[in-house]
């Protein structure tokens, strides 16, 4: 069972390139974390601690450093005796490599990154000359809402932060998102930019197979608002290639508790021993809970179908369950829209999570570049977690790994 | 069961086809008594790698030259067993099989073997074919992405090919394999990696396979209580990843298993059967006669895979293993009896002895040690006191001859970390390197443990040795010297720079009164890629086969 529709209404969408070494990383732990992984993968050839005779191997304390473009080529496809790598690597799991290999396992500093190697500074394609198109939901909650002067929530704010650092302005395309169990928001965000109705699309998770190719030729779009009356819905779009940002919040999982229960505290899903448990059908909270609670847990627990209706139901007490694990962005939307509830959340987080950026088309490198480093910028100087303040959310900075690979329910069970 | 009995009725057609085809069981039991063929790889189902030979000896060997050199094309390193027919010889790397003319060295055909990018990943130690297997006008070879292939041996073209497991959970193959009792016999890779070994036998006609034996039991199966409850025995280990020897009197293989997995030994407490044990099984079945563990629970990486070697010693009919744990043992091949075990290096940590009424070791301080997460020193390392390059047994002097490594090693166990396809250690590990010679060319007497002599060598040597009856023993270095010995003293006689590193096996054969010997070079493989030697950095890779006589012949 593959994760399918993880996170609640309008998150999904997806994908990502990203360039820049990992978040807020310091080099030590890339190093680091690039010895660990340079140990169990290449020392076997190119000898342990980078030395060898290269008389079998190349000399990777030879390897030009200014040709980093060739050391990720190589490493991922593989060049004449070099085996390849690229599907089996762990997100960031290269860059730490290279940060190991290019300062010789920490000795040297790292070298400067060859501005030739990024996305050229070519100047961003716009769908609107001086502005930054974005598509957000009309409806999305606490992440997005229209509003008579522009629109609330955290994408929203987010998007228009963005736009300022960009000195652009920020104009959006409101459509509908969906809340059913057929839509699919990745497909939709690859729809929108490839119309191109709009440069940037929010709430894309950087999750394996959200970002890249696209995975059917053609999809269409929803409906938004000013939507041309001619326009046929049925008339899907050609997609293209489609990456993600870096990231700029962290999609958690958390367990909510009803009024009855009290003095509620959990460590993890052991400690739900004696409760009554709700769960979401094809949710990523769902499944969690489903493969790691206790047998006892599930043997009493309640499944509850997909879609926004599930906190509701738990709020009305159907199935009388004790608590319930969520995804906590569908926690916030539930109190956005009914702020006298009684459930609370409680402080447990899953370990769990996945990060959420921006998705853009694959071939507006420079736009992807800039809002890069806007996003780093608005995440390290604590912008977005205020706007998440502002939004009344429950925010999480992003975290490793950056991005989450494919998830099973023999993955999931490791993960705690 | 259907295709099983199809099979064996197949195998047994085949069986009686081969009598009118070239080479039959009967020639493969013959091999050693009829040197103008190399059937059997180890020159021998006993794998002495001994001969009559002895055109070239002590006297005559000033005068060896080369006759002809081929090149291999190929900058990995080159470990290929040269099987000779009718004068056609048979020669693998790990992406090509090629058929040479014995006398010019000209090729006849050359079939490459396709793999995908990713494979190499999954051979802990070098990218390396050792063989082909022989029998009934057919070809059989193994390769890194776990396939056995059949070649019609007139034309290279395949004849079938099976895949035997997916090499992505880190399973691979470098083993030749060895066809007994009209069996066609192979073991796994992958000790590394986390995997589950096995052995398994084919149809060498059909290549349905007859039977596969896990080296590491299922919850349940004999030797399952050696393992902890849970699931290490999913990736338990166990490879099987050189060629066994076989007994036809007795129709019995015999063959050794590797390291456990992890090297972490506390995630697995238990004797963790049948790792670094050596097994006698039955051709047909697979069926397991007896077993000897030689490192209980293996902390180390000392690996049992290394040569059977069969011989008849004071009346006794023995098999033995120059064991990577340092020991040199001497089994009743009829019962797995230990007779002797001695030490056959200098420095060895984790074992006073070996009791031979128990058969197991009297452990040191520094086996229970380094279960512990210590950072502990052992010798030897985990190259072993000998690492994969085959030993030859002389009968006429009794000694083995033996490339000893001289290395310590230290390690500390921490918690493995399960990735498929990617090293499965569970430890940090580093090198301890000896003042001075890193390897000995050594004679040993099996029986006794007396050391006729040694020769030291800086850089270690990972060669087959050869040893005829002109009171020669043949080996090679990894800076490219091909070397003779006198065989009574150690005497080096005669060598030739061959361009490249040696860790392949030298064999012998004759034609028309001419004895030859040949010799596949091409460095590369475990020591030159995880020692980081730095002195091998003017050795160029780049395999050729070399054959050599006597000038004037």
């Amino acid at each position: 069972m593959m994760l399918k529709r993880s996170l609640y209404g309008a998150i999904l969408a997806g994908l990502a390139m990203v360039s820049s070494p990992a978040l807020s990383q310091d080099l030590d732990k890339l190093v680091k974390d690039g010895k660990a992984s340079y140990d169990q993968l290449c020392s076997k050839c190119h000898g342990k601690d980078l030395v060898n005779s290269g008389a079998s191997s190349f000399d990777l304390r030879e390897f030009p450093l200014d040709q980093k473009d060739r050391f990720y080529n190589s490493v991922e496809n593989g060049f004449e005796a070099m085996p390849a790598w690229g599907d089996i690597l762990l997100p960031g799991e290269l860059d730490a490599l290279w940060a190991y290999v290019a300062t010789k396992g920490g000795t040297q500093p790292m070298p400067e990154d060859d501005a030739s190697l990024d996305a050229p500074e070519a100047v961003p394609t716009l769908v609107a000359e001086g502005k930054l198109t974005a598509c957000l939901a009309r409806n999305g909650g606490a992440l997005s809402g229209k509003r008579s002067d522009g629109g609330v929530g955290l994408d929203y704010l987010v998007l228009a932060d963005i736009a300022e650092a960009l000195e652009l302005d920020l104009d959006v395309v409101w459509f509908e998102s969906e809340q059913e169990e057929e839509s699919d928001p990745v497909r939709e965000s690859y729809a929108q930019l490839a119309y191109p109705l709009c440069d940037i699309t929010a709430s894309h998770p950087l999750y394996e197979n959200t970002f890249g190719p696209p995975h059917t030729p053609t999809a269409a779009l929803p409906r938004w608002l000013h939507m041309p009356t001619t326009f046929n819905l049925r008339s899907h779009v050609t997609l293209k290639p489609v990456a993600v940002t870096r990231p700029y919040m962290r999609s958690e999982i958390g367990m909510v508790v009803r009024p009855k229960i009290q003095d509620f505290s959990m460590e993890g899903l052991e400690d739900l021993h004696g409760l009554k448990l709700g769960l979401q059908q094809g949710t990523l909270s769902g499944m969690v809970a489903w493969v790691q609670a206790p047998r006892d847990v599930i043997k009493t627990a309640r499944m509850f179908n997909p879609g926004p209706k599930y906190l509701w139901e738990i709020e009305q007490g159907k199935h009388d369950v004790d608590v319930a694990i969520v995804d906590v962005t569908a926690f916030d939307h539930h109190l956005r829209q009914n702020p006298i509830s009684d459930l609370r959340l409680a402080e447990w987080r899953h370990a769990l999570g996945m990060n959420i950026g921006f998705a853009i088309l694959e071939e507006n490198a420079a736009l992807i570049a800039q809002v890069n480093a806007a996003v780093d910028d608005l995440v390290a100087s604590g912008a977005v977690a205020q706007r998440a303040t502002e939004s009344r959310m429950h925010y999480a900075k992003p975290k490793e790994p950056l991005i989450l690979g494919a998830l099973t329910q023999d993955s999931i069970r490791d993960i705690r | 069961m259907n295709s099983f009995k199809l099979a064996l009725t197949a195998a047994a057609v085949a069986g009686l086809c081969g009598s009118v085809q070239a080479q039959s069981l009967d020639d493969l039991k013959a091999d050693k008594s009829t040197p103008g063929d190399v059937l059997t790889y180890g020159m021998g189902y006993d794998m002495q790698r001994y001969s009559e030979l002895d055109q070239i000896n002590a006297d005559t060997v000033g005068g060896l030259v080369p006759v002809w050199a081929y090149s291999l094309n190929d900058d990995r390193g080159q470990e290929s067993f040269p099987i000779l027919h009718e004068g056609t010889m048979y020669v693998t790397t790990h992406n090509s099989t090629m058929a040479l003319d014995a006398l010019t060295g000209r090729q006849k055909w050359k079939t490459m073997v396709e793999y995908s990018a990713e494979v190499p990943r999954v051979a802990c130690c070098g990218i390396v074919n050792r063989g082909v297997a022989i029998l009934d006008g057919k070809i059989f070879r193994t390769t890194l992405d776990a396939n056995v292939v059949a070649y019609d041996a007139a034309t290279g073209e395949e004849v079938w090919r099976v895949k035997s497991i997916d090499y992505n959970d880190g399973y691979s193959m470098t083993v030749a394999p060895l066809i007994a009792d009209g069996v066609l016999i192979t073991g796994i890779s992958g000790g590394e990696y986390g995997i589950r070994g096995y052995i398994e036998g084919y149809d060498p006609a059909t290549g349905d396979r007859l039977w596969r034996t896990y080296t590491v039991p299922a919850p349940g199966e004999p030797g399952s209580e050696t393992w902890p409850e849970g699931d290490a025995w999913t990736r338990g280990g166990g490879p099987a990843w050189l060629t066994g020897s076989f007994d036809p009197e007795t129709n019995t293989v015999f063959w050794g298993t590797g390291n456990a997995g992890p090297w972490n030994a506390g995630v697995r407490p238990g004797d963790n059967l049948y790792t670094n044990t050596i097994l006698a099984l039955d051709p047909k079945t697979g069926d397991i006669k007896w077993h000897y563990q030689t490192t209980p629970n293996d902390p180390f990486d000392y690996d049992a895979t290394n040569e059977l070697i069969l011989a008849e010693i004071d009346g006794q009919k023995v098999l033995m293993q120059a064991n990577r744990n340092g020991f040199l043992y001497v089994l009743d091949r009829a019962t797995g009896k230990p007779i002797a075990a001695h030490k056959f290096v200098d420095r060895v940590d984790w074992a006073e002895s070996i009791d031979l009424e128990t058969g197991r070791p009297v452990t040191t301080n520094t086996y229970d040690q380094i279960k512990t997460g210590e950072w502990t020193e052992y010798w030897p390392s985990a190259f072993g006191g000998k690492n994969w390059a085959p030993a030859a047994y002389h009968p006429g002097t009794g000694n083995m001859y033996i490339n000893t490594f001289n290395v310590g090693m230290s390690h500390k166990a921490v918690e493995p970390q399960y990735r498929a396809g990617i090293f499965y250690f569970g430890v940090e590990w580093a090198w301890n390197w000896p003042e001075g010679h890193r390897g000995e060319f050594r004679a040993v007497n099996p029986m006794t443990g007396e050391v006729a002599w040694k020769v030291p060598t800086d850089i270690p040597r990972n060669a087959g040795v050869l040893a005829t009856a002109g009171n020669l023993v043949f080996t090679g270095s990894l800076t490219g010297e091909f070397e003779a010995f006198n065989a009574t003293t150690g005497e080096k006689v005669w060598q030739f720079q061959t361009g490249s590193g040696i860790v392949g096996q030298p064999m012998t054969w004759e034609h028309d009164g001419t004895q030859y010997i040949t010799l596949v070079n091409g460095g590369g493989a475990v020591y030159g890629l995880f020692s980081g030697d730095e002195r091998l950095a003017a050795i160029p890779p780049g395999g050729n086969v070399w054959t050599f006589a006597l000038a004037g012949n």
